[in-house]
């Protein structure tokens, strides 16, 4: 059978409860927001495809379930995913000051080569901000990843987010790939990098 | 069916409530949330006599309300509110507010204990600070009372107690307005008169629940001539006194449960139902008829013994023999929901159940009608004892109320300095509050901005913290509580019903969750037995781990159905029959139906979790129970059905052939089938875990690329 994609990239979106992952989700899948929210019980998938450089990803994206408790079954899923996006919640600190554990969290449980992004969700309520900007880029810089304020609620970023991550694992990918088989052609990675620096902390800031 | 009659017909009662309500205080309500509805209220009421917690207010003024609280059970209580300052803003525990009566502005009311002669303490500041008065509040559920009486040319009027008989409060109508009160409720049948008068008063009859059924029950019997007036004689109706004066208002009522038919006076024309169908019980065990619907291969083969031993089945000649011998499923019919007759036939005459078991196979088979679902539930949950009198029953309940009201206390007394010191408290209060937020608000009961219940859920689950502060809270369990809240309205009565509830599945919420993590393994195990191509069809494709099926056993499929399916379902795991873990032969039934569909479409690991996740909204109750069941019957009557699985479903073991193994392990088990849950031996524990661990290893690797 012939595959509708050239790639398929497993990602992760963990995070404290609340803080928007399905939100985040909901609007990249179905570009929608349900203002009826209901906690994640368990685990869930969505699948989009998305094109990068005339290749087709398949992105089959885990949302899980916040709270502490659920991690030994949540962790379980860690070990298979290729792109990890750290969520926490603008307008409460806790949430931030717990993207440490996280972090922690895959360190222990997922691939060591796992790329992570750092998310800064709701940033469409700038006037309940309790994480500044600043603090965001500097937590990430900290951890060598990058970083965006997104609103899953108005549609800023998310979708440049996703991009952003699929395409790092992309090239991640397709250099192991070339290391692996001597090169046939000329890189094809570069455009998607420079792509990513246009879109990553960008909008945000107008707010 | 009746219910649906008699929900209709209340309405129009309560705009008649509204409309003859003389001046004061209005009947706001916030009629679509069915929040605390004043039918009435009187100013100039001075509160005369009460229990020794009020002792303060005694000969203070306030406004005398009948407040209703609608929802899925309708309850009405008395209550008495000292008009003054009090500002009481917004209550966490506020389940409707009040417009008061008085017109000092921004007055809203608490609401919150209602127990019994409750005179609880209504003011709980919102941020925790518990206001130091406490009794502000005389309240007391209709219910709850036996009789008004009126005295003093209408401007007294005097509730009495069910349980004793005794003067549960007293009032004095400033503007002699007592009348109207009484005449409002008369209007609205929560009292009628009783026969005699004497004693230079005029009493009235509170109308029970009881006697609404009481009364229901007669007139489907078909019996004739059934005066209102003897029933309450017939239980707890104390002595009536006589008459009736339009002076005196007040009255309570659990109206809604009684039928709409059952008004005074008209009880002769009762409905009548078909008895026979309400009254048919299909027994337990053994059903008759055709084969079952479900579309699997029930005896495929499978069977055996452990799980443990032989990570990929194989089959051995024993077990072969074992599946082989797995009797046809047979057919199996659901049943009618009991129903109030059916009910009463159960009540002794001083409030008892007799029969404890039989209430619960009828449950069990059909469920419950829904205006008995907030009593039955009580029940089902432990709260009450099926050997509890009516007296002890109020003594419970009053126990209970001063339990749950201590443990509230602790929690909205807890300082800023406190929490900010105490890390576990705010992490599980924190939770609470995102997670209440989004818990059923599209139920109608908690939808809208501001919805007080939510206020209530979240007072639950904060309460549940104090009570049980090692599991605290945690994400599913607000879940839990909705529904009962839902059914139950009242706080403390939801509270305690939640805790029964916690008690059957708390292991759900292990911190390392081993709960779950063993279901998994028991699911996994009845699967091999009852429906072994799918579960050979799991293992050859690397899902036989069974986590697709975590959300439906950690909230008892909560999310997969619609709230009325909900309450069916639970209230038939509730009963804990036909066998323990019935709640997994439930999720064994589901697969059952979607057996094609994952074979046929080949699915793999994260496609059978997508379908299932998809299935919400699709499940057919119906048949999945009738399928759950027949799935037990059948291996219930299967000889040669091995030891572990024989515990897990709790039937008798077999008696140990010579040298089998695994003796140790199965003695370990405990005869109830839920604690089983959690009382694994550390060597089941480790065993069922390497084998899950690798199941799911297995089924992540398959989805790599």
């Amino acid at each position: 059978m012939a595959k509708t994609y050239d790639y398929l990239f497993k990602l992760l979106l963990i995070g404290d409860s609340g803080v928007g992952k399905t939100c985040i989700l909901f609007r990249f899948s179905e570009d929608a927001f349900n203002t009826t929210f209901i906690s994640t019980i368990g685990i869930d998938f969505k699948i989009r495809t998305i094109e990068l450089d005339n290749k087709k990803i398949k992105l089959q994206i885990w949302d899980t379930a916040g709270q502490e408790r659920f991690r030994t079954i949540t962790t379980a899923y860690y070990r298979g995913a290729m792109g990890i996006m750290l969520v926490y919640d603008i307008t409460q600190e806790k949430s931030f000051e717990n993207i440490k554990n996280w972090i922690r969290n895959i360190e222990e449980n997922a691939a060591a080569d796992v790329e992570k992004m750092l998310l800064g969700n709701k940033c469409e309520l700038n006037d309940k901000r309790q994480v500044s900007k600043e603090r965001g880029e500097q937590l990430a810089i900290e951890y060598g990843i990058k970083f965006m304020e997104t609103s899953a609620k108005a549609s800023i970023n998310v979708e440049e987010a996703f991009l952003t991550l699929a395409s790092d694992i992309k090239a991640k990918t397709e250099k192991r790939m070339e290391a692996n088989n001597p090169p046939k052609g000329g890189h094809q990675l570069k455009l998607t990098e420079i792509r990513t620096k246009d879109s990553w902390l960008s909008r945000c800031s107008l707010l | 069916m009746n219910d649906s009659v008699r929900y209709e017909r209340c309405q129009p009662m309560l705009g008649v409530l509204s409309e003859s309500q003389e001046g004061i205080g209005a009947s706001e309500s916030d009629a679509p949330q069915g929040n605390g509805n004043e039918l009435c209220t009187h100013d100039g009421v001075l509160l005369k006599k009460a229990n020794a917690e009020h002792i303060a207010e005694l000969n203070t003024s306030g406004s005398l309300s009948l407040v209703e609280y609608s929802l899925p059970r309708r309850r009405v209580y008395v209550e008495w509110h000292l008009n003054d300052n009090i500002m009481i803003a917004d209550d966490s525990q506020d389940q409707g507010d009040w417009a008061l009566v008085d017109t000092i502005s921004g007055r809203t009311r608490t609401r919150s204990e209602c127990s019994a002669f409750n005179t609880k303490p209504a003011e709980l500041g919102s941020n925790g600070n518990v206001a130091p008065a406490r009794a502000r509040i005389v309240r007391a559920l209709l219910e709850d009372l036996a009789a008004v009486e009126v005295q003093h040319r209408g401007q007294t009027l005097r509730f009495l107690r069910k349980s004793d008989n005794g003067v549960h409060c007293e009032f004095f109508f400033q503007h002699g307005n007592a009348d109207l009160f009484v005449r409002f409720m008369r209007q609205q049948h929560f009292i009628e008169s009783s026969e005699a008068g004497r004693s230079g008063g005029e009493v009235y009859a509170i109308l029970n629940t009881e006697n609404q059924k009481l009364k229901k029950t007669f007139a489907e019997l078909d019996i004739g001539e059934i005066k209102a007036s003897q029933l309450p004689r017939e239980s707890w109706l104390p002595n009536k006194l006589a008459g009736f004066l339009g002076n005196i208002p007040d009255y309570v009522q659990p109206s809604f449960q009684r039928s709409p038919k059952s008004r005074p006076g008209s009880l002769v024309h009762g409905d009548r139902q078909n008895s026979p169908d309400n009254y048919q019980f299909i027994k337990l065990s053994g059903s008759t008829n055709s084969a079952c619907s479900s579309n699997s291969q029930s005896r495929g083969e499978s069977a055996d013994k452990s799980p443990a031993d032989s990570e990929l089945e194989n089959l051995n000649a024993q077990d072969e023999k074992i599946v082989n011998n797995l009797p046809a499923r047979q057919s199996v019919q659901r049943g009618q929901p009991l129903n109030e007759a059916q009910w009463l036939e159960f009540k002794t005459r001083d409030g008892r159940i007799s029969d404890s078991l039989r209430i619960k196979e009828l449950i069990f088979r059909g469920g419950i009608v829904p205006s008995l679902r907030a009593e039955v539930w009580k029940y089902l949950l432990n709260y009450y004892e099926w050997s509890d009198s009516e007296l002890e029953r109020i003594e419970r309940r009053s126990q209970k109320t001063k339990e749950y009201y201590k443990m509230k206390a602790q929690w909205l007394a807890m300082t800023t300095a406190q929490e900010a010191n105490f890390s576990g408290y705010r992490d599980r209060k924190c939770q609470i509050e995102k997670d209440v937020k989004r818990t059923d608000r599209s139920q109608q009961f908690f939808a809208g901005e501001d919805n007080p219940n939510l206020m209530l859920l979240q007072g639950i689950l904060m309460t549940y913290v104090m009570y049980n502060f090692d599991l605290g809270y945690v994400q599913g369990m607000s879940d839990l509580l909705a529904p009962i809240l839902e059914i139950q309205v009242n706080e403390v009565d939801a509270f305690w019903c939640f805790v029964g509830f916690m008690d059957m599945v708390f292991s759900n919420f292990d911190m390392d969750q081993a709960g779950m993590k063993t279901q998994f393994a028991q699911l996994r195990r009845l699967l091999e037995v009852a429906n072994a191509p799918l579960f050979k069809y799991m293992c050859s494709h690397e899902s036989d781990n069974m986590y697709f099926c975590f959300r439906w056993l950690l909230v008892w499929y909560k999310r997969e159905l619609n709230n009325d399916d909900v309450l069916k379902l639970w209230e038939c795991l509730w009963t804990r029959l036909p066998c323990a873990n019935f709640h997994l032969l439930v999720s064994v039934a589901i697969l059952d139906q979607e057996t094609n569909v994952i074979i046929d479409r080949k699915y793999e690991f994260t496609e059978i979790l997508k379908h299932v996740n998809e299935l919400t909204g699709n499940i057919d109750l119906k048949r999945t129970l009738e399928t759950a069941e027949a799935i037990y019957l059948q291996l219930k009557a299967s000889e040669a059905l091995p030891n572990d699985i024989r515990h897990i479903i709790g039937e008798p073991l077999l008696p140990l052939a010579a040298g089998e193994e695994r003796e140790d392990e199965e003695n370990a088990y405990s005869d109830d089938g839920f604690d089983e849950l959690r009382e694994l031996t550390p060597e089941e524990k480790r065993r069922n875990q390497e084998l899950l661990e690798e199941a799911f290893e297995r089924s992540l690797f398959m989805q790599h690329i």
